[in-house]
């Protein structure tokens, strides 16, 4: 009897330790994913609408991406098959979801300044192609600036631009926006003002748009 | 209890951090970077699936990591890292010989980048030393919860 004692509040013993072993790393988890959120909340004015397609196209997608970020270049790429395949269907506004506050960040205000000298979507389609050769530089300021060169830019405006400190608060207040309506990872999409997540499920729902012919019109949610 | 330093007990710690770091980048990171990694492979057929996949593996990598580290459950983390290693293993493997176009194998997230020979290399390692330190588990237990709770 008393060796089944023993036995029991051996067992106990351990299991309550493995409860703690477990809490640990979920609380710390927790607490660094909380950290991340609360340092990335404080922001300002709107800035330029990035789009492209017909804006009378009965499908209407909102795109919050980061540059860095992998899905985003393979949601990216298939979107803009997908916009090939089907002209005059889709009309496209691409708005900056910095996750990574280092190349992420850096890459969307250098969009931006793309933008700045009307060259955004070259820009854009350039980060996403090259993305596996500047993500893993630690400082891609050459890189980048080498891709400017690359698609024609006026190099010395660029620097000028991506240097003033307004536009990271700018591009940080499109982020907040996004939040606001309840973006927490990237890509994630409003297609026809319904939010999907993930380059697979926005390929999924285009496809069942498409199937069905239910191309309804533009709703106003998660437009500016 | 002789709790004495030993070489497989910093493999043990070892292959315990490769766990804990790689669970944690994925865990940091937006879930979606992970789905991506998963889908890239083209081997889960089911979206819900990969998704889940996505959502609990992380957390799985960091536990068998952190009972590696501190030695609970010594066993059972080994077996896992063991099941863990051979499904990498024929995961890779299967996008090897179909000549998947992954940039990456997606196993450290942002943090590490590795093409897909060399994760093929590692997860034979992981394996084979998971093997290892089972067939020495008592050596293993060493400066361990285990031992000082058994």
């Amino acid at each position: 009897m008393s060796n089944i004692n023993t036995i029991m509040r051996k067992i106990l013993k351990k299991l309550v330790v493995t409860l703690m072993v477990i809490l640990v790393p979920v609380l710390m988890i927790q607490g660094a994913r909380s950290l991340s959120t609360f340092s990335q909340s404080d922001f300002s004015d709107p800035i330029s609408r990035r789009v492209k397609g017909n804006p009378g196209a009965p499908i209407h997608i909102i795109e919050y991406i980061d540059f860095r970020c992998g899905p985003c270049a393979y949601g990216s790429r298939w979107l803009r098959n997908f916009m090939e395949e089907h002209p005059g269907e889709v009309f496209l506004e691409v708005r900056y979801y910095p996750v990574h506050l280092s190349h992420g960040a850096l890459t969307a205000r250098f969009a931006e300044c793309a933008l700045r000298q009307k060259k955004f979507w070259e820009v854009h389609d350039a980060l996403m192609a090259t993305q596996s050769e500047w993500i893993r530089s630690v400082n891609p300021e050459a890189k980048l600036l080498a891709l400017a060169q690359d698609q024609g830019l006026d190099v010395v405006a660029l620097e000028a631009c991506w240097n003033d400190p307004k536009l990271y608060d700018q591009i940080m207040d499109v982020k907040k926006q996004g939040r606001d309506l309840g973006v927490d990872a990237t890509p994630t999409y409003f297609v026809n003002g319904d939010m999907v997540v993930g380059a697979r499920r926005l390929s999924d729902e285009l496809k069942r748009i498409m199937d069905s012919e239910k191309k309804l019109p533009l709703t106003t949610e998660g437009t500016q | 209890m002789k709790a004495r330093l030993n070489f497989v007990v910093i493999l043990r710690w070892i292959l315990g951090l490769i766990f804990i770091i790689s669970g944690t980048e994925k865990l940091l990171s937006p879930m979606e970077n992970f789905l991506y990694a998963i889908q890239s492979y083209e081997i889960i057929p089911l979206q819900e699936l990969a998704e889940l996949i996505a959502a609990v593996f992380p957390w799985i990598e960091l536990f068998i990591g952190v009972f590696l580290i501190l030695g609970l459950w010594i066993r059972w983390a080994l077996l896992g890292t063991g099941a863990m290693a051979c499904g990498f293993i024929v995961i890779v493997g299967q996008g090897m010989i179909r000549q998947l176009p992954l940039v990456d194998c997606g196993c450290f997230g942002d943090l590490f980048h590795f093409p897909l020979w060399v994760t093929f290399a590692l997860d034979w390692m992981i394996l084979l030393t998971a093997y290892g330190l089972l067939r020495t588990l008592s050596r293993t237990k060493a400066l361990s919860l285990d031992s000082w709770l058994d």
